[in-house]
């Protein structure tokens, strides 16, 4: 199977790799994952107090089109406010990295961690609490 | 009769139209099965649907049936498999298509994942085995889960939501084994 340039770019030179602050206000983390391959991803977004994207960063467990599909999300919602964020769709990305149809389910992925982080982000806001036992389970060892 | 897909005594064949992985073995659906029975009847059903040893010359059916034997056998012997197949006999969703986990599954499964690239790139191999150790006690637990309420399908939807739950959970846990 041949891939694309831009998929191959993404993937050797991943954009926004890391972690922001997850106990921020201004944070929002979304984590998703696809049961068929045990992947998972963690995509996380900071806003302004305009609700403006202004640094998203990643962190992905999976294959090579999952790496570049949440490369690519992170680049495309940087800058933009949260409602527009929420207009990227999985088919976007596939158009754009040209994702043969098994590789799909990748771009699923990445919208749907992009809709996580800004439903994460908007939970913090009315229950601040409310990301307390995701914490505890992810810091127990 | 020792199987529905021969009769013993002229040896011809019968399309396993309709029967389930277990029928196939002559089985009924349980998710207790002694694994060297399952074994024995597999060998000695795919023994009588082969060519030599009905020798009708119908070839075509002997090879869809083995096919059909092979892949009775994988799932049945797998005990992860074998539960989400007993799901899907007694209807309903598939664990396939439900796939929600708590997010704490979805947590545990991204702060492993992180530890065992980082033990990886530091090579110590003591982290990785610690992260091997850690995996294995959730995928336990988790299988126990599975086994408890596969025993007890067909169950109520909350059972068979759990259930689901349980096995889309495990996907994940399987992969940090193989990873770490």
């Amino acid at each position: 199977m041949a891939y694309g340039e831009k998929i191959i770019d993404h993937y050797q030179h991943p954009r926004n790799v890391g972690a922001l602050d997850r106990n921020s206000p201004n944070v929002g983390t979304g984590i998703v994952g696809a049961p068929e391959c045990g992947d998972v991803m963690k995509l996380q977004i900071m806003v302004d107090e305009h609700d403006n994207i202004v640094d998203a960063k990643f962190k992905t467990f999976g294959c090579g089109s999952a790496i570049a599909s949440s490369s690519l999300a992170t680049e495309w919602i940087k800058g933009r406010n949260l409602d527009d964020a929420l207009q990227i769709k999985n088919t976007d990305i596939v158009r754009e990295l040209a994702l043969p149809p098994v590789k799909i389910h990748c771009s699923v992925l990445a919208e749907d961690a992009v809709k996580a982080a800004i439903a994460d982000l908007k939970a913090k806001r009315t229950r601040p609490s409310a990301n307390a036992a995701v914490e505890v389970a992810i810091t127990a060892k | 009769m020792d199987s529905p897909l021969f009769c013993d005594h002229c040896r011809s064949l019968y399309p396993a139209e309709g029967l389930n992985h277990f029928e196939l073995f002559g089985f009924a659906p349980a998710y207790d099965l002694d694994p060297a029975a399952l074994r024995q009847k597999y060998l000695q059903v795919s023994r009588g649907v082969h060519p030599d040893y009905h020798g009708t010359g119908d070839s075509s059916l002997s090879l869809h049936l083995s096919a059909q034997l092979n892949e009775a056998h994988r799932v049945l012997l797998d005990p992860v498999l074998r539960a989400e197949y007993l799901l899907e006999l007694v209807g309903g969703k598939s664990a396939k298509e439900d796939k929600n986990v708590p997010p704490e599954v979805l947590g545990t499964a991204l702060l492993l994942r992180e530890e065992i690239q980082e033990a990886k790139a530091a090579g110590d191999a003591a982290a990785l085995e610690s992260c091997g150790t850690r995996a294995r006690t959730v995928y336990d637990r988790t299988l126990a889960t599975i086994a408890d309420l596969a025993r007890r399908l067909p169950g109520d939807e909350g059972a068979r939501a759990q259930l689901r739950t349980a096995l889309n959970s495990i996907k994940y846990y399987q992969k940090l084994l193989a990873e770490s």
